[in-house]
């Protein structure tokens, strides 16, 4: 008896040293990339660390999120932010899973479609605001100079917040959708046909048969999909720099500030352009702090949604 | 539901934590394998799209001749030189030669600069970087900038760009020039953007004018008066009528919408009598088309006042990092830029800039960069070139820049333009 215990927990023992060791590779380089860092980056922005090692640098404890809460740009860069990301949000997810819909009906060259929605997922953010600058600079003004419409012919839609805002979101939406739409797709796929040929014969008609039975069947599929918009809402970068570049200007409590510049920019702006590395990294902590609650929260909510299977 | 959550905070983490580290990351065009056999590879780290090619030619021969690999890198356009300075140094693989670009680079990397005094370029050139006495950077050329431009256009309307030398006389020449644009193929009088994302241009190059024009080239007290948040009055008005007189006779689209590229391209093809640039538009102008004749104009920021000479000076430096392996090699390669047919040939004639050393008698054949050495060599007036970059680090893009854009929207007015600069330069007294 007393042997047989031995060689068990001997060999748990074993077994454990099995398991760290297959997780080792996995854990390592999650604490060196992004553990350590993430934990410096939090120290640093409690200094006034300018971002050269030999300098050295003071600890100034929570001045740079004083600074940064009192700065009105700040504040308005967290306001345009979540302005964004809901519109974003709501946008992006509304098309995308219009979207997964039409490519999951029975509509004639349906693959095609499939492949061309996802398509502007795979070129860069950078070159995608770039093409759309070109198109809300360029295009849609000769399309109204040639057509005699007047209203696009005369409206630079980079030039005016609310519109430039607007066309984040357009290319925002643009980008985003096709990938979104992918998601949607695959649990499309998975809802049981059983189940909407029974109601289909019960007498429920298309809406009904989408919201009582295949939105709630693919709620899983929502959580995941508003999770990642929200998130990558919160955080766009790439296309505000090269499509607005934060502009137009406008004005804000009586100083003149970037319509557009978004938290991302902002936190850019601010450890870059302003040589303030120490603010920017406090400002980047706060959006982290910001998003984790965001994301909590919708994830709690649309999981208490999800069918137990 | 538990796990849920922590893997939703855990993405959530690693994604910013991502994002926030791309952003200081920048993205360096590596010229070659940097790291590999230190003690024998030079870097050299610059931030001119222009010098990349011919000085990667020109690096491969004088490694060869002095046995070492030298490696190029550049960083320029999209790419933010300071943040992958940072990223280099912190990784530990701070360049053997750096830029800066003033006293604000100075700053930066006063720690690990090399003075460079008694080397024996320095008694070629009055372009050097002086601070506290000691010669710490190597004038990569002489720019300059003023108003350039199309001389073939304005002596079909008729003005002599040598009249223009104050506000009345600009007004004059643009309303002129105004008039008589279906007959000369034109879209405006001047090409100027104010654009987000363009508005260095305004808030470095348009400013020298209210801290610089019209004073010694070294005077330095209306910038000095701006650092303690003063402003000079009757100069900020007389600015704001020059800002205005530009805007007026810019047409909305280039001065709303669109980008430097667009700027320098559209004067290129001939569209604008003048391009608020400087020699560095050579390449896009000459792209576009542009090979008439050009020249520069003064600014006139002072009203009635005569403003007669060009913004010109060195744009960046060469400096040594002090801890390099290669200390003797780096400084043996900036004499060499200096002193070799190849060097001065190469800064010059290939790649289009105006030399900042006397002994060099090569001169660029770009139509802006001819202009401005034309100018030096009649012994124009200079004012100060770099007077703005004693201004804190983004308040002339981000603080001044948005200002211009109000005024360009026309959101605001005169007035309410002299008050918001006013109250942002007020700022930096704090």
């Amino acid at each position: 008896m007393a042997a047989k215990k031995k060689t068990l927990t001997s060999r748990k023992r074993a077994d454990r040293l099995t398991y760290m060791l297959f997780l080792a590779p996995a854990l390592l380089s999650f604490l060196l990339v992004i553990a350590v860092p993430f934990f410096m980056g939090i120290y640093f922005s409690l200094t006034n660390w300018t971002g050269i090692t030999q300098s050295g640098f003071d600890f100034v404890g929570l001045q740079n999120y004083i600074n940064s809460i009192k700065d009105i740009r700040f504040q308005y860069s967290s306001m345009i932010t979540i302005v964004f990301a809901l519109i974003n949000f709501i946008s992006v997810n509304v098309v995308a899973f219009s979207l997964a819909l039409l490519v999951s009906s029975k509509i004639k060259g349906r693959n095609i479609y499939r492949t061309g929605f996802f398509l502007p997922n795979l070129i860069g953010g950078i070159v995608l605001g770039y093409i759309w600058q070109f198109i809300f600079n360029n295009v849609l003004i000769s399309i109204g100079e040639n057509y005699g419409i007047s209203l696009l012919a005369n409206t630079f839609f980079l030039t005016d917040p609310k519109l430039a805002v607007l066309a984040l979101v357009i290319a925002g939406t643009w980008q985003y959708a096709g990938y979104i739409m992918m998601i949607y797709y695959t649990a499309l796929q998975n809802v049981p046909k059983e189940l909407l040929e029974s109601a289909d014969l019960d007498g429920a008609n298309a809406w009904q048969r989408l919201r009582h039975i295949t939105i709630p069947m693919i709620m899983p599929a929502f959580t995941v999909a508003l999770f990642l918009t929200l998130s990558s809402s919160f955080k766009s970068y790439d296309v505000v720099m090269s499509l607005t570049n934060g502009g137009p200007s406008m004005l804000w409590q009586g100083q003149a500030i970037k319509a557009t510049e978004l938290i991302s920019v902002n936190i850019y702006n601010t450890a870059s352009v302003n040589n303030l590395m120490a603010e920017g990294q406090a400002r980047a902590v706060m959006l982290f702090v910001v998003l984790v609650v965001v994301s909590v929260i919708q994830t709690s909510i649309t999981k208490r949604k999800e069918i137990e299977s | 539901m538990k796990k849920l959550v922590a893997l939703a905070a855990m993405l959530a983490m690693a994604l910013t934590v991502s994002a926030c580290g791309s952003n200081g990351g920048g993205s360096g065009n590596d010229g070659g394998n940097s790291g590999t056999d230190a003690a024998k590879t030079l870097i050299v780290y610059q931030n001119k799209a222009e010098v990349t090619t011919p000085m990667q030619d020109y690096a491969e021969k004088w490694g060869a001749d002095n046995g070492v690999k030298v490696v190029v890198k550049t960083c320029t356009g999209s790419c933010d030189y300071g943040a992958a300075m940072k990223a280099d140094i912190n990784a530990g693989e701070t360049p053997d030669i750096f830029v800066i670009e003033g006293i604000t680079g100075y700053n930066l990397y006063k720690d690990i600069m090399e003075p460079m005094d008694g080397e024996a370029w320095v008694d070629q050139t009055q372009y050097e970087f002086v601070q506290d006495g000691k010669v710490y950077g190597y004038p990569v050329a002489v720019e300059g900038y003023g108003l350039a431009y199309n001389a073939e256009i304005l002596e079909k309307a008729g003005v002599d760009p040598k009249t223009l030398t104050n506000l009345p006389a600009y007004e004059e020449a643009f309303a002129k020039i105004d008039g008589m644009k279906d007959e000369l193929g034109l879209t405006a009088v001047v090409s100027l953007v104010s654009a987000e994302g363009s508005t260095w241009v305004l808030g470095n190059h348009n400013f020298a004018g209210y801290l610089s024009s019209g004073l010694a080239y070294d005077d330095t007290s209306v910038t000095d008066m701006a650092l303690k948040g003063e402003v000079d009055a009757a100069r900020l008005s007389t600015y704001a009528d020059w800002v205005e007189l530009l805007f007026n006779y810019t047409d909305k689209k280039m001065l709303t919408v669109n980008s430097n590229d667009e700027q320098m391209a559209e004067f290129g093809a001939g569209k604008y009598a003048f391009l608020h640039q400087g020699t560095w538009a050579d390449q896009p102008v000459l792209e576009a088309g542009g090979t008439f004749k050009m020249g520069f104009a003064p600014h006139a920021p002072l009203g009635a006042e005569e403003t007669n000479g060009l913004f010109a000076g060195a744009p960046s430096w060469y400096c040594l990092n002090k801890d390099s392996a290669n200390l003797d090699l780096a400084k043996k390669f900036l004499n060499d830029l200096c002193f070799s047919e190849e060097g001065q040939k190469m800064m010059t004639e290939e790649v289009g800039l105006v030399s900042a050393f006397e002994n060099n008698t090569h001169r660029p054949t770009g139509p802006l960069s001819s202009a401005l050495a034309d100018w030096i060599e009649q012994g124009g007036t200079a004012y100060s070139f770099t007077n703005q970059y004693s201004l804190p680090d983004g308040f002339n893009m981000n603080t001044l820049g948005p200002i211009y854009g109000q005024f360009a929207l026309g959101n605001i007015d005169k007035a309410t333009f002299i008050q918001m600069f006013a109250d942002a330069i007020a700022t930096l007294g704090k």
